[in-house]
């Protein structure tokens, strides 16, 4: 589905990630873990061509996205990103509905209204509908943001911190919701997820990240290892608790 | 429940007030045209203005209503509607409410042009020349400058738009400082007025002012997506740097040709789309149109008071938006709807 080969992207001088390569097949969850600054975010914009890598290439069912518009990846990949502002008066309804924009000469007006109040639906924010996108909480826009990627309706989802705003419930939600769109449509999930608890739970596999450094993608039993932890996030191994009955990962305070 | 309840009323009373605009914008319209061309020094009743249209028995009366007050009208809708689009354009384009053809460094660019026409005694089509120059050579320098400086993004054109017309503003006061005899049609021109404008002036715009308002009529749904940021709108799907370049230059020459018309009238911009913004939301569908005819009705109806101020000698139409609309959009900050 997505192979990643080689990709390095540095910002003026500073290399922020280099060499990076994956893959991954249709339907696979993957969750990337890393420190502060250890280039996720950018190795998502890479993914997504919002960044172009300076070595490397993406390839999506064989195609080099580098060769595509913004149009043809927008059909393939929606990003929910990190955090998004904007001074302008949206309605909630008006914003998700930006998410069929590569896609609405295709579709009805009637289609369109359809697929907003079913993503609405989905994430459970009907009582937003009719608000304005600037007056929302931090946490009320990323459910929003989270509808508009789900109405791109991509075989691949790249998910930026999308619950790092939100309560555990409104949490749980949308990361079911998205493991239901993995698991019923077959959609493949790059994610980046601070939790670590939350991403064993959540993913299929789990790659490490930090500058230049990359594990592979690895099985979350492979992955809950506290010396890759101690490694990737420069923690003293013994201030890792690692609970094996329950899988659970805490830091001693 | 009680949320919901506030919400509802909310929404409720948006949509009245939303109606109640349209309305007022109607009547607006409708009277502007007995009202625009039965203003003004020579006397032209209610009742001619209906009779002038189907026979010209008074020829003085069928020459002030053909030959000055109709253009004089058209052209004040005309560069309204051209400076309420192209702000609405630069605010969504630049993520700025604040911002309009000022802050990109156009207008001060097209005043600065017409400048050194005045300066120069040349008059007639060269004024809107030399000023349809200056700004398209201060939009060249914008977008070089905002491409050296870490590329095409909302701060650093409007960074670039900054310091270019602060610069021109200054070469501004040099021509002032050494324009002798030209001073006074050089500072009457700069303060913006329809004061003996003709067809001639709305030829001029008219290619520009067709041309540049379809440009941005079919770039409505990314001018909502570019709101949100350009890394937003190209994960969407929208060719950043082609629309941003295809919205820019059609808002420049809107606003360009405007002052090259009509010298610098300001806050028309600014407080079109602001007010639409704040009574029907953001989406551009409504808003680039609204502001386009909010915008064309402010200036047509600011002429008009013009012309029935004018018997203590006329006063510029730029400094009657200035002196209302500052005001104004001080109210309107103060007690802001949303």
């Amino acid at each position: 589905m997505i192979k990643v080969n080689n990709i390095s992207y540095a910002y003026n001088t500073k290399n922020v990630i280099q060499n990076i390569s994956f893959n991954l097949k249709a339907g696979e969850i993957l969750t990337i873990l890393g420190p502060n600054g250890g280039g996720k975010t950018t190795l998502l914009k890479c993914l997504n061509n919002i960044l172009m890598p300076k070595t490397g290439s993406v390839l999506i069912n064989e195609t080099n996205i580098s060769k595509m518009s913004n149009q043809d990846i927008a059909c393939l990949m929606a990003l929910v990103p990190q955090k998004l502002e904007t001074l302008f008066p949206f309605t909630v309804q008006e914003t998700i509905a930006m998410g069929l924009y590569a896609k609405s000469k295709f579709l009805s007006k009637a289609t369109q209204n359809k697929l907003i109040d079913h993503a609405i639906d989905k994430i459970g924010i009907a009582y937003l509908k009719n608000r304005y996108i600037n007056e929302l909480s931090g946490g009320e826009k990323q459910l929003v943001f989270v509808a508009r990627a789900i109405i791109q309706d991509t075989p691949i989802l790249l998910f930026d911190e999308a619950t790092s705003n939100l309560d555990i419930n409104h949490t749980a939600t949308i990361l079911r919701a998205v493991k239901s769109l993995a698991k019923d449509k077959n959609v493949t999930i790059i994610a980046i997820i601070h939790d670590i608890n939350l991403a064993i739970r959540f993913s299929d596999k789990i790659m490490y990240l930090n500058g230049g450094d990359q594990s592979d993608t690895l099985s979350i039993d492979k992955a809950i290892k506290p010396k890759l932890i101690s490694k990737f996030y420069n923690i003293d191994l013994k201030d890792i608790e690692f609970n094996q009955v329950s899988k659970t990962i805490n830091v001693r305070l | 429940m009680l949320l919901k309840i506030i919400i509802l009323n909310f929404n409720i009373i948006q949509k009245i007030v939303s109606k109640i605009f349209i309305v007022i914008l109607i009547l607006l319209a409708v009277f502007a045209i007995p009202v625009g061309l039965t203003t003004g020094i020579a006397n032209i009743s209610y009742d001619s203005v209906f009779t002038l249209f189907n026979n010209n028995s008074n020829p003085t009366a069928h020459l002030v209503f053909y030959q000055i007050r109709l253009p004089r009208m058209l052209l004040a809708f005309m560069v309204g509607a051209s400076l309420g689009i192209s702000g609405a354009v630069f605010q969504g384009l630049l993520i700025n409410p604040l911002a309009d053809s000022y802050t990109t460094g156009i207008a001060s660019g097209s005043a600065f042009g017409a400048s050194v026409a005045i300066l120069l005694g040349l008059g007639g089509y060269f004024l809107p020349l030399f000023a349809i120059i200056g700004a398209i050579i201060t939009l060249l320098a914008v977008m070089i400058l905002s491409a050296k400086s870490g590329g095409f993004e909302p701060r650093n054109l409007i960074l670039s738009g900054i310091v270019v017309g602060a610069i021109l503003s200054a070469g501004l006061s040099l021509i002032k400082s050494i324009s002798g005899d030209s001073l006074g049609a050089l500072i009457f021109w700069l303060l913006g007025s329809f004061s003996g404008r003709s067809w001639t002036e709305v030829l001029i715009l008219s290619p520009y002012f067709i041309l540049g308002t379809a440009l941005i009529l079919l770039h409505i749904k990314e001018l909502d997506l570019l709101a949100f940021g350009s890394e937003q709108a190209s994960a969407l799907g929208v060719n950043v740097k082609r629309t941003r370049y295809i919205l820019i230059i059609s808002s420049a020459l809107l606003s360009a040709t405007s002052v090259a018309v009509s010298g610098i009238i300001g806050f028309v911009g600014l407080v079109a789309p602001h007010i639409i913004r704040s009574v029907f939301g953001a989406t551009h569908k409504v808003v680039l149109p609204l502001s386009f005819f909010f915008g064309g009705l402010i200036l047509l109806w600011a002429d008009i008071l013009v012309r029935a101020l004018s018997f203590a000698g006329e006063i510029p139409v730029g400094v009657i938006t200035s002196l209302i609309g500052g005001p104004f959009f001080c109210i309107l900050l103060m007690r802001k709807l949303r």
